[in-house]
């Protein structure tokens, strides 16, 4: 380990820690500070790691499948202890060029959104807050929740009938 | 925010953490792979085995009406090969699922793919004799191997459904035979209107399958006699 290597690994960390932390957050529901000490086993598992990244896919989807991975075995470890957290800006990134369910969400508020987003089943969830938050495209959903193209986009459209359905029975403010 | 990274690069320095080899994850991959091929290969020695004790019930020879077919057709496929090999393709899928890109396919297409690998590798196994290699090392060197997933051991044992097997003892005319059944019954068989396959060889000690009937008296009356060894299609037809 050289201190060269660890400047370029500091221009990584610098790069993602501010998307990444917030997609913990938003999968998860948790504070800032657990937040924050799963972004430091994502970067550190990255970095044992960083020899098996395959350039033929993009790092960014690379990185995410960690931080998703991390976000699962926390999730197992605390699967009761969720909390949701007050301090999230979940809204600032929606497209707005999209379809009508997609304006739809654009139009929804902070914390109802995240109480029906926790009502959410988790395989829905996810797919959706990469879409729709983290502006991922398809192929790189696939390749960091390692499914199938075809069930990346089943899962956008079925979550977002249930996120539809949910909005319509527990939204006040949406 | 400048905190978590310098947090993570201390950590990174203190607890001397360093990137895991290239070629362990090279490893890792081959061997996946590896598992993923050595499953294709085993799936298809048990498709080409299992084709090759099919053919050797020589069911395809007979003619037969469409309820007897689709019966003798059951009886005929021998079960543990195909169970076998059922179980590798779905090993083989768990493999491939977990290779680097196996996420990308559904399990539709990675079930289609497995097959069509164990099918078209299992023909070409069979073809150049493979299979009746491994099947004749099985027999010599396991234990009743052959009575338990020889389909031949259900398909020619039934003699009052008209499906008899057995040793020529002898031959006592151009008319009659006797022969020791798979369970060591005897049986006097009467050939002389049966359609004697080409490969069939009447002599002491030859084992050979006969389709009949039960007539008064117990003696089996032969309409068809086939080689043990099965092609009985393959060979040359006489009528005896």
């Amino acid at each position: 380990m050289t201190i060269k290597d660890l400047n370029a690994y500091r221009y990584i960390i610098d790069r993602y820690e501010k998307r990444l932390l917030r997609y913990i957050q938003r999968i998860l529901f948790i504070s800032k500070e657990d937040a924050e000490d799963i972004l430091q086993e994502v970067f550190i598992k990255a970095y044992k790691n960083i020899n098996g990244y395959d350039s033929r896919y993009s790092f960014s989807s690379w990185i995410y499948r960690i931080a998703h991975n991390e976000a699962v075995s926390f999730l197992r470890k605390k699967r009761n202890s969720i909390e949701s957290s007050n301090d999230m800006e979940i809204f600032d990134n929606l497209p707005s060029d999209e379809s009508i369910e997609d304006d739809f969400l654009i139009k929804l508020r902070d914390k109802e959104v995240r109480e029906i987003l926790k009502m959410l089943e988790p395989k829905y969830r996810e797919p959706l807050i990469l879409r729709y938050f983290e502006d991922m495209e398809y192929n790189e959903i696939s390749d960091i929740l390692h499914i199938s193209l075809g069930s990346v986009s089943s899962l956008i459209n079925r979550g977002k009938k249930k996120f539809k359905v949910l909005v319509e029975r527990y939204g006040k403010n949406i | 925010m400048a905190k978590i990274s310098n947090e993570i690069l201390k950590r990174i320095e203190k607890e001397n953490i360093k990137p895991i080899g290239r070629w362990s994850f090279i490893l890792k991959d081959s061997f996946i792979w590896l598992l993923f091929a050595l499953n294709i290969l085993f799936g298809s020695i048990g498709f080409a085995i299992s084709i090759y004790l099919f053919e050797l019930s020589d069911v395809l020879s007979l003619i037969l009406s469409v309820n007897e077919f689709i019966q003798l057709f059951i009886l005929a496929i021998p079960v543990i090969w195909v169970l076998l090999t059922l179980i590798f393709i779905f090993v083989g899928y768990m493999n491939f699922k977990y290779t680097k890109s196996g996420y990308k396919y559904s399990v539709f297409r990675i079930f289609l793919i497995n097959i069509l690998l164990v099918i078209i590798l299992g023909i070409v196994l069979n073809r150049i004799g493979i299979s009746e290699k491994l099947n004749t090392f099985f027999t010599n060197n396991i234990q009743s191997y052959q009575e338990s997933t020889d389909p031949r051991y259900t398909v020619w044992n039934r003699p009052t459904e008209g499906y008899l097997a057995g040793d020529i003892l002898f031959i006592k005319s151009e008319e009659i035979l006797s022969i020791k059944d798979l369970e060591g019954k005897e049986w006097s068989v009467d050939y002389s209107e049966a359609y004697v396959r080409g490969s069939v060889r009447l002599d002491i000690g030859v084992r050979i399958k006969i389709r009949g009937s039960i007539e008064d008296g117990g003696i089996f009356k032969a309409t068809d006699i086939l080689p043990w060894d099965g092609r009985g299609r393959h060979m040359q037809q006489k009528y005896h």
